[in-house]
């Protein structure tokens, strides 16, 4: 393949990296569980680690609905948002009118529900709604969160039984970090001693190594190189995410 | 003849007015034959046949003996959403729009290139190109924000629903949540 066709048809997808695999395969068990087994699940791991955009690719394949929690949301909020997100028109006034149009629509619609942020659901005791729309319609919900969520949930009994699967986030690996340039630094070949230091310094944030990648990038653009390694990177900055120093 | 632009189309004819027509039937009385069907919209019969054999041919449909001479049918599988079926039965997966609509929702702030990577997936390939194309109608749409030179925003309150804001050949982008056109070519300049 020519640099020119694998920049315009090549993109390939964010499938082969570590947490997609994981994401991918824990909405695939909750999705064709067997009917006596419960369809709740988490995916949990610190912040940066690309829990949302490891999300996306199993959300387009599975047809997924999304919905992101907000810290000032509200029982209403939280129905009217997952009413919205299902396409429903003529909302109901009131959250159990709501729910049960909520309940209705996921049960024809069969497919899974995504919340992310799920930590305020615990946090503000919104959970019992989630299990609610879980119970009544079947649809599997997968919840999103922060490291804590797991322990989070437990102290809810009802809800932590209906947990097929609790699957942490990984930290992205020098394996993640080559499979992104494939992805985002189409047409230039990077070595993987740069590879292995700029997820190094990335220390398992998905996000910043594709921020580094990007720098890569315009660095080919502007030089003309078809390959970048450390020498040609020479002393740069790697993107670590840290706040700039203060000034003297 | 080409085919109209989604909002210009009539709304007693199409496969979304035949599905809703048999939603409707269903609820109604249950079964229901061609002809009742076609007496709901403005359309051919043949057109509305084909749709009906795609239907059975999917599984949404299934025949339920006659009535007279005609076929009666009934729902199978009901779905909220007006089937895309193709002739063997096989359905019209999610397209590139739908895709890259869902993607944006869900990491809020991205590049072209972002927007393609996450938005592909091993059925549907989005380019770099196509994306930013997209960003750049639904910027335009006041849906998108643009936050750097290459790098865009999804506007919360934006979010309309589960159904892909479509750029449309004619030069405008239409809303399906909203059923109507959110942006046409020559209404800014920017």
């Amino acid at each position: 393949m020519t640099a020119v066709e694998s920049q315009v048809n090549g993109n390939g997808t964010i499938a082969p990296l570590q947490n997609v695999a994981l994401f991918t395969s824990l909405v695939r068990r909750v999705s064709d569980r067997p009917g006596h087994l419960p369809g709740m699940a988490t995916f949990h791991g610190y912040s940066g680690y690309g829990k949302t955009f490891a999300a996306t690719f199993a959300a387009n394949k599975y047809g997924a609905r999304y919905v992101e929690m907000g810290e000032s949301w509200t029982k209403k909020k939280l129905a009217e948002s997952i009413l919205t997100e299902l396409g429903v028109q003529n909302k109901a006034r009131t959250i159990s009118d709501q729910m049960d149009q909520i309940v209705e629509a996921l049960a024809i619609d069969g497919v899974p529900l995504i919340i992310d942020e799920a930590d305020y659901l615990a946090t503000k005791g919104l959970i019992n709604l989630v299990r609610e729309i879980h119970d009544k319609s079947g649809a599997p919900v997968v919840l999103i969160g922060e490291e804590g969520l797991p322990g989070q949930l437990s102290k809810w009994e009802r809800v932590h039984n209906r947990v097929l699967d609790w699957v942490p986030a990984q930290p992205a690996t020098t394996d993640d970090a080559k499979h992104l340039a494939r992805l985002y630094c189409p047409g230039v070949q990077v070595e993987d001693e740069l590879l292995s230091q700029i997820a190094e310094a990335a220390s398992g944030r998905a996000r910043r190594i594709c921020v580094s990648l990007e720098r890569v990038r315009e660095l080919a653009a502007t030089h003309g190189l078809e390959q970048v390694g450390l020498q040609e990177w020479g002393d740069r900055q790697f993107f670590r995410g840290q706040p700039p120093a203060r000034r003297k | 003849m080409p085919r109209k632009p989604i909002d210009q189309r009539s709304k007693l004819r199409g496969q979304d007015c035949y599905w809703a027509a048999i939603r409707q039937l269903s609820a109604e009385c249950g079964a229901f034959t061609l002809s009742d069907v076609v007496n709901r919209s403005n359309a051919p019969k043949n057109s509305v046949e084909e749709y009906m054999r795609r239907l059975k041919a999917a599984g949404y449909i299934e025949k339920a003996g006659k009535s007279g001479a005609a076929n009666l049918f009934r729902v199978l599988r009901d779905s909220r959403f007006t089937p895309r079926v193709r002739r063997d039965g096989s359905e019209v997966g999610g397209n590139k729009q739908d895709h890259m609509w869902r993607a944006a929702k869900m990491i809020k702030s991205f590049t072209p290139q972002d927007l393609a990577v996450s938005a592909s997936t091993d059925q549907v390939t989005v380019s770099e190109v196509q994306a930013r194309d997209y960003c750049q109608r639904l910027a335009r749409a006041g849906y998108f924000r643009r936050v750097e030179p290459n790098k865009y925003a999804m506007l919360p309150s934006k979010n309309t629903g589960p159904l892909a804001p479509c750029v449309q050949r004619v030069k405008q982008v239409f809303d399906p949540n909203l059923n109507r056109v959110v942006w046409r070519s020559g209404d800014d300049d920017e």
